[in-house]
């Protein structure tokens, strides 16, 4: 039934998800940045797809954004596991010591997080529903980036975004493979992810423009501002005062 | 549940669970989504952690009883709605931590719970409560668990803080509520009731003598949470 509504709501809007689409698929155009596949046709092991649909609240529980999302079947999607075992803790350690030093914490997003992970292996799905291209009915798409629901998903997005903080000059922490640090002279600049939540924070704002600036380029990204919403955590930043709280959540029940 | 009396507790210190009490059984996927979200509110909640992990023991033969004790979380919630954790700036910023365990609270296999939590100064950013794998057979041998859950999560922090360059020289203070378990666990006393416990045992000494970890006594009612 959510499907179906789902289906229609995404014909309703046509036009505007035609641009997602095509930015997806790039049935006609060849030459964009995300591009995800390539059509081709094959005699191959094909897996399925299907459209999962989600409304994405904000804090106050008011509607952020319509998601449609393109999964791949027959996987179960992974991320997310481990959350409450180290994520959660580190999350709020970061944010003990800012309150502690005074600094403020940013939040990043990567858009399609993992349809920027580029994949070690052939893949092959099936076309999606509504978007079967006429004529070419029997064809398959070859996957060149991760789709959701892809069990190598995670693991490309991370491999992808652990190169680029290693490149422009971050540290793992070799205990929480999340948490990466910057040093530049006497400042520091550190680095916390959560697949493609990304929160930054440090004793130099310079350095974290720099850093947003270095991330824009290399990936789709909005830039969140001050951390206020993070994982249904409302957080309010003070001058040496950190808060956290779930209240709307708990106005639920 | 809007119109509800507001509690301020968010459980029965008393009361205890077990999988077959004899009450009526009742949906359970109500059941599962109502300790998803009270699970779900843990992360910024350390004070109603334990409550939520002891009733999410009984997901698979929810009982009326148990889903009364989920309703008293509510409630309790609703009195503190605007809870949550205050990190601030405080004058010696160092790791510190509790650790606590009850005795045989699991009625149907006669495991103790353990908990501990980590604070930096101000607000608590680590927390945890567990079921122990194993039967303790008496209250030091609970706490002595709990305990060697905490230092593990110290070992782990300290690296963490390390990475961060916030170094932890000192030996980190873990607050336990048994004389008996620091006794145990500095000198080899009372060896009648502990010749069973192992690596636990060695374990406990070992982060002592090294200084990562040193368990300092806290009466139980001189607990600041």
């Amino acid at each position: 039934m959510r499907k179906i509504i789902g289906l229609k709501f995404m014909f309703s809007k046509k036009k505007i998800l035609e641009i997602k689409i095509v930015s997806l698929f790039s049935i006609n155009e060849t030459s964009k940045p995300n591009r995800a596949h390539a059509i081709i046709s094959l005699d191959r092991k094909i897996i399925g797809v299907k459209w999962v649909f989600r409304t994405k609240l904000n804090a106050d529980c008011s509607i952020n954004k319509y998601k449609a999302k393109l999964v791949v079947k027959g996987y179960a999607q992974i991320f997310g596991v481990d959350y409450s075992d180290t994520f959660a803790p580190v999350s709020r350690l970061v944010l003990a010591i800012a309150a502690q030093k005074g600094w403020k914490v940013f939040q990043l997003d990567v858009k399609s997080a993992f349809l920027n992970g580029v994949l070690q292996e052939e893949i092959y799905v099936e076309q999606p529903e509504g978007f079967v291209v006429q004529g070419k009915e029997d064809k398959v798409y070859l996957l060149k980036k991760a789709l959701y629901g892809l069990k190598q998903a995670p693991r490309a997005w991370y491999s992808r975004i652990n190169d680029h903080l290693l490149n422009i000059g971050f540290e793992k922490s070799l205990s929480e493979s999340t948490l990466y640090v910057k040093h530049k002279g006497n400042n520091v600049l550190i680095v916390s992810l959560y697949v493609d939540d990304v929160l930054v924070t440090g004793d130099d704002t310079r350095l974290v423009e720099e850093f947003k600036q270095e991330m824009m380029q290399a990936f789709e990204m909005t830039d969140l501002g001050l951390m206020t919403y993070f994982l249904g955590i409302e957080i309010k930043q003070n001058e040496n005062e950190v808060f956290i709280a779930k209240k709307n959540m708990q106005k639920k029940y | 549940m809007e119109e509800c009396k507001v509690v301020s507790t968010p459980m029965n210190q008393k009361e205890k669970f077990s999988k077959e009490d004899g009450a009526d059984k009742i949906d359970e996927g109500y059941y599962r989504s109502l300790i998803g979200c009270l699970m779900y509110l843990t992360a910024t909640r350390p004070n109603i952690l334990f409550a939520v992990s002891l009733l999410s023991r009984f997901m698979h033969c929810a009982s009326e009883m148990h889903l009364i004790a989920a309703k008293r979380i509510l409630r309790y919630i609703k009195g503190t709605i605007d809870f949550g954790v205050k990190f601030e700036n405080c004058q010696e910023f160092k790791l510190y931590g509790f650790s606590d365990s009850d005795w045989a609270g699991s009625v149907d296999d006669m495991k103790s719970t353990s908990g501990y939590c980590f604070s930096l100064g101000s607000g608590m950013f680590s927390w945890c409560t567990k079921k122990q794998e194993i039967v303790a057979q008496s209250t030091v041998e609970a706490e002595f668990i709990a305990g060697t859950a905490a230092a593990n999560q110290v070992l782990w922090l300290k690296k963490v803080l390390c990475d961060l360059d916030i170094q932890q020289n000192d030996k980190t203070e873990i607050f336990v509520d048994s004389q008996a378990a620091i006794a145990i666990s500095k000198d080899p006393v009372c060896h009648g009731k502990t010749k069973h416990f192992n690596i636990k045992l060695y374990f406990l000494r070992e982060v002592q003598q090294s200084g990562e970890v040193t368990l300092v006594y806290c009466r139980s009612e001189d607990w600041s949470s």
